[in-house]
């Protein structure tokens, strides 16, 4: 009797019993950092903006005079600008900011690399008693490949253990079963 | 598409998707130039123009309030645009460090 053929090649296994299946889609992430930098430092230079646009009253440039002196010309004018400049910046970044969060173009699916696994190598077929052998006199060598496998190491390590529970539930169903017609 | 190589039995198809590269904010980038030589600008005015009037900065003298305000908030103007355009040159070469894909 030869084993299944999935057991040997799970790639065969999926392709043929779960063809359907949902893959894993992993994108890669959409570069943010950048806007979301010159998104706070523009806001920063427009509140500097507004700070310069009221230090003219409020450290009182003027003093007493006829007119406006040259400093507050320059501050009102530098500071207009700033804020005006700083707002549209700000405003820029944040179109570019929500352009690349919302929309995610795929450029292509990029084929990982394999890993360098033992995927594709057939597993060395189990040891199976022969009946007509006589007993082994030494024992068995460990299979190489189940020290790289660790799913296989594990199937072989509960494969007894189901079995056991297996016909444990298979005995204690056959003494229920005379006691039930019994009643 | 591959495997995950921790599931060797199960295997679970991964397939990653790479994301075009988004257009560059040119004005953005242009709006912050503009911004650092308007701090830049608001560092040298107290001293380029010679404010005469009275509370102006005169050549020798104390800083008056009005230089102290206008270096200092050119000051940060300057560090705070420098540092974004810094930011995101240094974001961006990261990320196409990391993902670029050749087209």
């Amino acid at each position: 009797m030869t084993e299944p053929a999935y057991e040997e090649h799970p790639h065969r296994a999926r392709d043929q019993y779960c063809s359907d299946c949902p893959v894993t889609v992993v994108s890669d992430p959409v570069p943010v950092l950048g806007p979301f930098i010159g998104l706070v430092g523009s806001v920063l230079c427009s509140v500097a903006g507004a700070l310069l646009l009221l230090a003219p009253f409020a450290f009182d440039y003027r003093q007493g005079a006829h007119t406006m002196p040259r400093s507050s010309v320059v501050d009102l004018a530098t500071g207009g600008g700033v804020l005006v400049i700083g707002l549209l910046t700000t405003s820029l970044f944040g179109g570019s900011l929500r352009r690349r969060l919302r929309a995610v173009e795929p450029a292509a699916v990029v084929q990982e690399p394999e890993p360098l696994s033992e995927e594709f190598v057939p597993e060395q077929p189990r040891p199976r008693p022969e009946p007509a052998a006589p007993a082994p006199t030494v024992e068995p060598q460990p299979v190489p490949a189940a020290l790289g496998d660790p799913g296989g190491a594990l199937r072989d390590l509960l494969t007894p253990l189901v079995a056991a529970l297996a016909a444990d539930l298979r005995a204690r169903e056959n003494s229920v079963e005379p006691e039930g017609r019994q009643s | 598409m591959s495997t995950d190589p921790h599931c060797p039995t199960e295997p679970i198809p991964v397939v990653r998707v790479a994301v075009r590269r988004p257009s560059t904010p040119v004005a953005a980038l242009l709006g912050l130039t503009v911004l650092g030589l308007a701090g830049a600008w608001l560092i040298a005015a107290p001293f380029l123009l010679g404010y005469h009037g009275l509370g102006d900065q005169r050549r020798g003298a104390a800083w008056t309030a009005a230089t102290r305000v206008d270096v200092s908030l050119g000051s940060a103007v300057v560090a705070v645009s420098v540092a974004a355009l810094l930011g995101y040159l240094a974001a961006a070469v990261t990320w196409l460090a990391r993902y670029r894909q050749v087209e």
